[in-house]
C-alpha cells in the first residue's frame, strides 16, 4: 500500500476495484484491524481505530476473502458463538441464527460442521456472521465469489435493502457487473495506490461524450492492454 | 510402464515435499526416525535369527527354540504390518495427500489406473522404509533351514496383502472424509486408541497371550492361526523346519486373503475416483441446538467456552490425549496386576522394590509419586497451552473481530482446557481408585495443590510463549509440533511443578508433614496469583500488540 487516502461516505454502498495483487484484501484487513498499517491513521464510523478497536468492531461486519470460520463447528453453533461475541443475548442470538440459516439456505444440515460446507456455503454462513449484531457498517471481500446465481441474486437484494437502510458497505469485486448495479460510490486501487475514486455516476461520465461502461473506465485506469498472443503455435495447429 | 514410472515420482514428490515442510518436523521424526530404526532393527534382527539358527542354537532345548522363534516372528512381523497399515491413516495434511480421482482426466481405464496406482505403492513412504525389513525377514529365516528360495512366495504374498491393506485403510479414511472429516478423523483416533490400548492391554498380559498363543487348543486357536499375521509367521516356521506340507497349507490359505482385500480395495478406489456415495450428511431438517447457559459467566464468556470445548473435544488429537493419561494405570496394572496363569515366571524388574513402595511410603514422601502423574498430565496438556491459536485456523480472525477483551479471550481458552484436564485428572484418579484403592487422603491433597500450581504457571507461561513467539511455538491445527515447542515443554512442566518440589524439600528440611501441607497451599497460592496478576495480563497486552502477527502465522501457511 503507497499513501492512500480513501473517504467512504455513511450510508453509501462502495466499491474497491483493481486487478489481481493490487492492494484490495491488504486494504481491507487494515481497515478491520486484521492488519496492522506501518504509518498513517485509520477512523471507522468516527472512531480512530488504533486506539479504539473494540469500538470500531462493535459496529462493524467483516466478510474477509479467506473467510473466519471456526471449522469444527456447525453452522449454527458459529452464528451463536458470532452473536454472542457481539454481546447479543442468548435468545435474540437463537432467533436471529435461525432466521439468518434460512435465508442463506444453509439450516438444511444442521449437524453438518462447516467444514463439510462448500465454498459457497461457507461464503454465505460468513456474511451470516457478519450480519448477526446488525453492523452500521459492513466490509466485504468478494463476497459473491463461489456463490451459485440464486444465492448471489438474494444477497443482491439483501444488501441493496440494507444499503437503503443506511448501512454502509465497502465491498471489493472482481465482478464489474455487480459493482456497477449495486454500488454507489467506486474506488480504483491499482500498484497500491488510488488512481479513480468517487460516486459511480461521476466516474463513468467522461469529460466529453456519453457515459463509458465501468469496464471501459477500469482498463482506462488501470491501464490494461489484452497481451498479444504470441507463439503457441502447436496449439492453434491442434485446434484447427 | 512410463505411466507407472510418473506414479512412482508424483508420490514421492508429494511426500518429498511433506518432509521439506518446516512445520513437519514430527512427521519427518516419525517417517525417517522410526521407519530407520524399523528397517536397521529388522536387519539386525534377521541377521542375529540367521546366526542362531544356523548355529542351530535352539536344537538343545528345541520345544523351548520353537516358541520363542514363534513368538519373536510374530512380534517383529506383527510389528510391520501395524506400522504399515497405520502409516496410510495417520493424520496428514489434506494438501499432500495422494487422490486418486486426480488421474481420471487421462485416457487410462479405471482398472489399469487402480493397478497402476496400487503397484506405484509399493514405492511410497512408509512401505519403502518397510521393505528391506520384510525381505530381509523373508531371506534370512527361509535360509537358515537350507531353503532361501522358499521365502519367494511368502514375500510376495506379504508384499501383495501388506500394499492391499495398508491402500484399503488409506482409501477407506478417504472415503470418509469426503463424507465428513469428522467421521474420518474418528476413526483416526479411535485407531489411535484401540492401539494404544491394545499395545499395552497385550504388554500387561503378556503371561497370559503367551500361554494362549503357545499352549491353547481347540476353536480360539484354530480361528488365531488362520489370520493373516499367524498364517505369514507359519509360512515362515515351516519354510525354517522344511515342512512342506506345512508351507502349502499356510501359503494357500494366506494366499486365499488377497483376492478378496483385492476386490475391496478395487471398490472404494473406485468410490472414491469416480465420487460415488459422496453425500453429505442428511438433509432433514431439525431444531437447531440451543446456546449454552454457563451460571456466573457472561454471554461473551460462556460463548468461548462453549466454542472451546466443542472444538477441543471435535479434535481427533484431542481425543487421542483424553486417553493417552490412561496409560499411566495401565503401566500400573501391568507392573502389579499381572499374574502369570502357572505361577512359574521370573518377577518383573523393579516389581517387588515397587511394591513395597507402595505399601510403605514414609509420610514425609506421600504423595510425592502422584507428582509425576501431575507432570505427565501437564505434558501432554501443556502442548494445548502452547499452541493457543493453532487449532483455531482461519477461525482465529473472528477472535480479532470480536469487541472482546483480550484478557477475557485467554481465561475463558486456559478455563476450557483447565476444565478439560481436570475433569481428566478426576477420572484418572476414579479409575485409580476402582482398580487399586490405594489413593490417601494426604495423596489426594498433593495431587490437588500440585495440579492446581502447576495448571496455573503452565497456561500462563504457554500463553505468553504463544504470544511471544507464535511462530515458534505454534503446532498448528493438527499439533505437527515445530522447532522449540517441543524442548520448551521439558523446560515449562519441571518449572510449573516448582512450588511442589520446593514443599517437598522444606518438609525435608524441616522434617515436618504439617510444613509441606503448608508449604503446598502456599504453593498454589503464589502459583495462581503470579498466574492472575502477572502472567494473564501480560499475555493479554502481548496480544493486543500481536494479534496481527498472531493471525498472519496461524492462517499464513495452514492447510
Amino acid at each position: 500500500m503507497d499513501h492512500i487516502d480513501l473517504d467512504v461516505p455513511r450510508g453509501a454502498f462502495f466499491g474497491f476495484l483493481g486487478p489481481n495483487g493490487a492492494g484490495k484484501s491488504t486494504s481491507i484487513k487494515m481497515l478491520t484491524g486484521l492488519l496492522a498499517p506501518t504509518e498513517g491513521e485509520i477512523e471507522v464510523l468516527g472512531f480512530p481505530l488504533s486506539t479504539q478497536p473494540l469500538e470500531v468492531k462493535r459496529r462493524i461486519g467483516v466478510v474477509p476473502e479467506d473467510l473466519c470460520l471456526f471449522e469444527r463447528l456447525t453452522g449454527a453453533e458459529f452464528l451463536h458463538f458470532a452473536g454472542r461475541m457481539q454481546g447479543l443475548s442468548r435468545a435474540e442470538v437463537a432467533r436471529r441464527a435461525q432466521e439468518l440459516l434460512e435465508l442463506m439456505e444453509l439450516e438444511r444440515q444442521p449437524r453438518a460442521l462447516i467444514v463439510e460446507y462448500s465454498h459457497g456455503m461457507k461464503k454465505k454462513l460468513s456474511l451470516a456472521a457478519a450480519l448477526i449484531h446488525s453492523p452500521q457498517m459492513l466490509f466485504l471481500d468478494e463476497p459473491f465469489e463461489g456463490v451459485d446465481a440464486l444465492a448471489s441474486r438474494t444477497l443482491k437484494d439483501l444488501l441493496s435493502r440494507l444499503t437503503a437502510r443506511g448501512m454502509t458497505i465497502f465491498l471489493t469485486s472482481h465482478v464489474l457487473e455487480i459493482v456497477e448495479r449495486l454500488c454507489t460510490h467506486v474506488a480504483i486501487i491499482h500498484q497500491g495506490r488510488i488512481v479513480a475514486e468517487g460516486p459511480l455516476d461521476a466516474l463513468r461520465q467522461g469529460p466529453e461524450g456519453p457515459p463509458v461502461s465501468l469496464e471501459a473506465f477500469f482498463i482506462s485506469q488501470v491501464g490494461g492492454e489484452p497481451h498479444a498472443a504470441q507463439a503457441l503455435d502447436w496449439l492453434y495447429g491442434s485446434a484447427l | 510402464m512410463e505411466q507407472l514410472r510418473t506414479l512412482i515420482w508424483v508420490k514421492w514428490r508429494i511426500l518429498a515435499s511433506q518432509l521439506r515442510s518446516s512445520r513437519a518436523l514430527m512427521p519427518q521424526i516419525l517417517l525417517w526416525g522410526f521407519g530407520g530404526v524399523m528397517a536397521l532393527l529388522s536387519l539386525l534382527f534377521a541377521a542375529g535369527l540367521f546366526a542362531w539358527l544356523y548355529t542351530e542354537a535352539g536344537e538343545r532345548e528345541p520345544e523351548v527354540g520353537r516358541r520363542i522363534v514363534t513368538l519373536v516372528l510374530l512380534l517383529v512381523q506383527g510389528s510391520i504390518y501395524v506400522v504399515w497399515a497405520m502409516a496410510g491413516i495417520l493424520p496428514t495434511r489434506a494438501g499432500g495427500t495422494f487422490d486418486p480421482s486426480n488421474l481420471l482426466h487421462y485416457p487410462l481405464s479405471l482398472r489399469r489406473l487402480f493397478v497402476l496406482d496400487l503397484s506405484s505403492e509399493l514405492l511410497k513412504g512408509m512401505t519403502l522404509f518397510l521393505l528391506p525389513s520384510i525381505i530381509a525377514l523373508h531371506v534370512a529365516v527361509p535360509a537358515a533351514g537350507g531353503r532361501a528360495l522358499w521365502g519367494v512366495l511368502p514375500l510376495l504374498c506379504t508384499l501383495a496383502f501388506g500394499t492391499l491393506l495398508a491402500k484399503t485403510l488409506e482409501l477407506l479414511v478417504a472415503l470418509l472424509n469426503r463424507r465428513g472429516p469428522h467421521a474420518a478423523e474418528t476413526l483416526v483416533a479411535g485407531s489411535g486408541i484401540v492401539l494404544t490400548f491394545g499395545i499395552l492391554l497385550i504388554a500387561a498380559a503378556s503371561p497370559q497371550l503367551k500361554f494362549l498363543v503357545l499352549h491353547s487348543k481347540g476353536i480360539l486357536t484354530w480361528i488365531l492361526w488362520s489370520t493373516p499375521l499367524f498364517l505369514s509367521t507359519d509360512l515362515q516356521i515351516a519354510a525354517l523346519r522344511g515342512d512342506s506340507a506345512r508351507y502349502l497349507r499356510s501359503l494357500a490359505a494366506f494366499a486365499l486373503y488377497v483376492p478378496p482385500l483385492f476386490w475391496v480395495c478395487f471398490r472404494i478406489w473406485r468410490r472414491l475416483a469416480t465420487g460415488e456415495g459422496g453425500g453429505k450428511g442428511s438433509s432433514s431438517s431439525a431444531a437447531l441446538p440451543a446456546p449454552w447457559r454457563v451460571p456466573l459467566l457472561s454471554e461473551h464468556s460462556a460463548a468461548l467456552l462453549e466454542k472451546e470445548l466443542k472444538y477441543l473435544l471435535r479434535n481427533p488429537q484431542v481425543r487421542i490425549l483424553l486417553i493417552m493419561p490412561a496409560t499411566f494405570l495401565l503401566f500400573k496394572l501391568g507392573i502389579f496386576a499381572g499374574k502369570p496363569p502357572s505361577g512359574r515366571r521370573r518377577p518383573v524388574p523393579l516389581e517387588d522394590e515397587l511394591s513395597w513402595l507402595a505399601g510403605n511410603v514414609p509420610p514425609l514422601h506421600e504423595g510425592f509419586p502422584i507428582v509425576f502423574a501431575t507432570g505427565y498430565l501437564l505434558l501432554f496438556y501443556g502442548v494445548l497451552f502452547n499452541n493457543m491459536f493453532g487449532l483455531d485456523g482461519q477461525g482465529v480472525k473472528s477472535y480479532l473481530l470480536a469487541p472482546v477483551p483480550r484478557i477475557t479471550l485467554l481465561r475463558i481458552k486456559n478455563l476450557a482446557l483447565i476444565l478439560l484436564m481436570t475433569m481428566q485428572g478426576v477420572v484418572l484418579l476414579g479409575l485409580n481408585q476402582l482398580f487399586f484403592k490405594d489413593l490417601k487422603a494426604a495423596s489426594l491433597v498433593v495431587a490437588v495443590t500440585s495440579f492446581a500450581s502447576g495448571v496455573a504457571l503452565m497456561a500462563g507461561s504457554g500463553n505468553l510463549i504463544s504470544i511471544w513467539f507464535p511462530r515458534q511455538s505454534t503446532y498448528g491445527k493438527r499439533l505437527e509440533a515445530s522447532r522449540w515447542a517441543v524442548v520448551l515443554m521439558f523446560v515449562q512442566v519441571p518449572l510449573a511443578l516448582l512450588p511442589v518440589v520446593v514443599a517437598f524439600l522444606l518438609c525435608l528440611a524441616f522434617d515436618s508433614v504439617v510444613v509441606k501441607y503448608l508449604a503446598l497451599v502456599l504453593g498454589m497460592v503464589v502459583s495462581w496469583g503470579i498466574y492472575l496478576r502477572w502472567l494473564l495480563p501480560r499475555a493479554a497486552d502481548a496480544m493486543a500488540l500481536r494479534e496481527t502477527m498472531i493471525v498472519e502465522t496461524v492462517t499464513g501457511g495452514d492447510e
